[in-house]
Parts: C-alpha cells; structure tokens; sequence
C-alpha cells in the first residue's frame, strides 16, 4: 500500500502578519495616508487617481511617503491641519490630511480647479472649523502655511490667506497674508508681533510659512529655494485668537481683505525651527507637484 | 457679487437648511451659505446671499451638484429663482460674523 501523506498547502500569509495595504512594490503604505485617501475617494465616488489624471506617479504612494517623511524627520506631530484643495471638488478639498477633520467652502465665491481652489477676492472663503486653542496652538509656538500657486491678479491692499483674528482686536491675531509691500506674518499682535519681507506681487508665491517659535517670529518661502526673509526675536504679544482660522480671507471684523490668489494647499499647526520649515516645505514641494504634476512657481 | 437680497431671518433659515442638506445625509457640513449683512445704500439692514454661477457647478460629494439636490429647487423656488439674483456691490456689505 503506498502511502500518500495529505497534500498541504500553506497561506501564502499568515493571517495578521500584513494588516496594511500593500504597494505594488511590496513596501506599505502609512496608515494616516490610508485613512486620508479613504475619505477623499468616499467624497470623490470615485478612485483618487481618477481625480489626479496629471499625478506622476500612484497618489496613494506619492502620499503615502509624504505622511512618512513627516513622521521619520518628527514633524508629523506639529501639524494640526492640513488641506489639499487639489480635486476639483469642494467635499474632497474640505478634507483635513492629519485627522480627516472637514472644513467648509463658501457655495458661491470659491472656484475649484485642478490643483488649485481660488476665491474670488469678495465673498469666497475657507473655515477651517478650528481655532487656535482647539488645534494646541499657543503664544509661543504657532504656524500657518500656504502652497500659493498663482499671487491674486492685483494687490492694491492687504490680503489674507490664513487667518484667525477676534473681532476687530489688533492684538489678537494670527494672520498670514500679503500687501502692497510684500508678505506678513502677524503673531498675536498687527504691530509689535509684526514680521514683513518685501516682495513683488508676483513674487510671493510658492510655498509660504509664518511661523512663531523659539522666540522669534518668521516667514519662510521655498520656490525654487528655501528662505527665511524675516527672522525677528521677540517677546510674546498680544493674545492668542480663539476664532476658527479661515484662508482666503482675514476674519478681523467677520470677514474683511479677502485673497484672489490660486492655492494648492493651506494649514496650521505648532511652530517650527527653521530647520523643520525648510524640511516640511520641501517635502511638501514633492507632494504637490506629484499629485498635481505642477511645478511650484 | 450676485445673490439674492434677503431678511435676516430668512438668511439664518437659508444658511440652516443648506447644512441641514448635508447632514441629513450623514456628510459633514463641507459646504455652506452664510448671509452677509447690507451696511449702507437702500438695502441697509438687510443681509446679501452670495450666489454665482459656480456654485450651481462646483462638484460636490459623489461628483453631485447643487441642482442634484431636491433642497435646492425648493430654497430657490422661495427665493424666487436665479432670475431674482442682483449684483451689489461689495463696498456695501459687511462680510458675515465667522463662526
């Protein structure tokens, strides 16, 4: 009698051992990317990449190593919010990366492009739905940032691009914006928490961050290059502003000097060394341009 | 800007109903209509509603738009069509308190 033992065939994996989705390459993708991109495609109906047709490389991928890189240089903990208003769709676009939170787009007065959202300089707006407080934002460490992929067709006065202002106080802000001179960083106070770099209109442009942190107050720009063009040590001002921050307009008297210019991202969270801004804005100099197959201006 | 020129009270119930629009359907509010209150000229006291073309087309959750939702005719229908839309001019609006 011949003896034929039972054919055994082994999972190719164990059950558990791979509980994360799994790249072509092999290598997973980050978790938060996962849940992020979950909820785009929920609010899409459709596949991201569908809604990304000039992305260079697999969206889930391009951001995937973004979040990872976040975290592998530690920066990753000092975002608060971030938005990509890249879909060409106002449910998708209203959508936080850190923890899926939802903002709101004014229905009327915000048009949503391919790679970009853009107000129409009167009534168009972003609420983050968070103020400062709630995001653990504090007088000595702030940050707020914006990928500005086209400046506003003019500048004949200020213009806000992130903002959380109480009221019509002047010593209770945190704006980031631009103006005839060039941009501003404001943190907490319009004069003495004031920090400025002379720009063109047309310059001031790419990637722009405010940041308060380690006593100073800065602003950093990375287009082809990262910079710091302001860098002033200073004692805290004013107060921290408990207003939902809103981008594309200043919300200092509910609602006043409202921004024209194309973004492709905008955000806010703790303040940042001037090594982890120059980190953050070149990773996220990668995510954008990957997903959008745009070039940072 | 063009919209519509309304009460206070019916731009609290505008502003309502369109997030209740999205919350009855278990969205967040992702997308919102807040009145903006008319300063000076001879709508003064009352609020303007934004309401450009776009945002009867801007895409919105499942690829849907404004005028897939039934709300919508009805709202419009109350505030007497998109013919009733007037351009105003900014200089007399106060822009809506933030939330």
């Amino acid at each position: 009698m011949i003896f034929k033992p039972p054919i055994f065939t082994p999972p190719i994996f164990a059950p558990g051992v791979f509980p994360r989705a799994l790249s072509r390459s092999g290598v997973s993708l980050d978790a938060d990317a996962l849940l992020y991109i979950a909820a785009v495609e929920t609010a899409l109906g459709t596949p991201i990449a569908t809604a990304l047709p000039s992305a260079t490389a697999d969206p889930k991928r391009i951001l995937s190593d973004f979040v990872k890189a976040e975290k592998a240089a530690s920066r990753w903990s000092l975002h608060k919010r971030i938005f990509l208003p890249i879909y060409n769709n106002a449910a998708a676009s209203a959508l936080d990366m850190v923890g899926r939170n939802v903002g709101t787009f004014t229905a009327s007065g915000v048009t949503h492009a391919a790679g970009y959202v853009q107000g129409n300089g009167t009534s168009g707006y972003f609420n983050f739905n968070a103020s400062p407080p709630a995001l653990g934002l504090s007088l000595e460490s702030s940050m707020e940032f914006a990928l500005v992929k086209a400046p506003p067709a003019a500048v004949t006065a200020a213009q806000v691009i992130v903002s959380s202002v109480n009221a019509t106080l002047t010593t209770q802000v945190l704006d980031l914006g631009v103006d005839t001179a060039g941009l501003r960083f404001a943190a907490h106070d319009n004069s003495s928490g004031l920090v400025t770099a002379s720009l063109a209109r047309t310059a001031c442009v790419g990637i722009i961050i405010g940041s308060r942190e380690g006593g100073s107050r800065r602003l950093h720009q990375r287009r082809s290059a990262f910079s710091t063009p302001a860098n002033v040590l200073g004692a805290n001002s004013g107060a921290l502003p408990t207003v939902n921050f809103n981008a594309m307009r200043s919300t200092y008297g509910g609602g006043v000097a409202y921004y024209s210019g194309e973004l492709g991202a905008y955000g806010a969270g703790l303040g940042m060394t001037i090594a982890q801004a120059e980190g953050f804005s070149l990773n996220l100099k990668t995510l954008y341009e990957g997903l959008t197959g745009i070039s940072l201006p | 800007m063009i919209g519509f020129i309304v009460t206070p009270e019916t731009s609290a119930a505008i502003t309502a109903a369109v997030e209740l629009a999205q919350t009855s359907r278990g969205l967040a509010p992702y997308i919102g209509i807040r009145g903006m209150p008319i300063l000076s000229g001879p709508d003064a006291g009352e609020h303007f509603l934004p309401f450009d073309d776009g945002a009867l087309t801007t895409p919105l959750h499942g690829g849907t738009h404004v005028s897939d939702y039934p709300e919508f005719s009805a709202l419009l229908a109350m505030l007497g069509g998109l013919e009733s839309r007037v351009g105003v001019d900014p200089e007399l609006i106060t822009p809506a308190p933030d939330a």
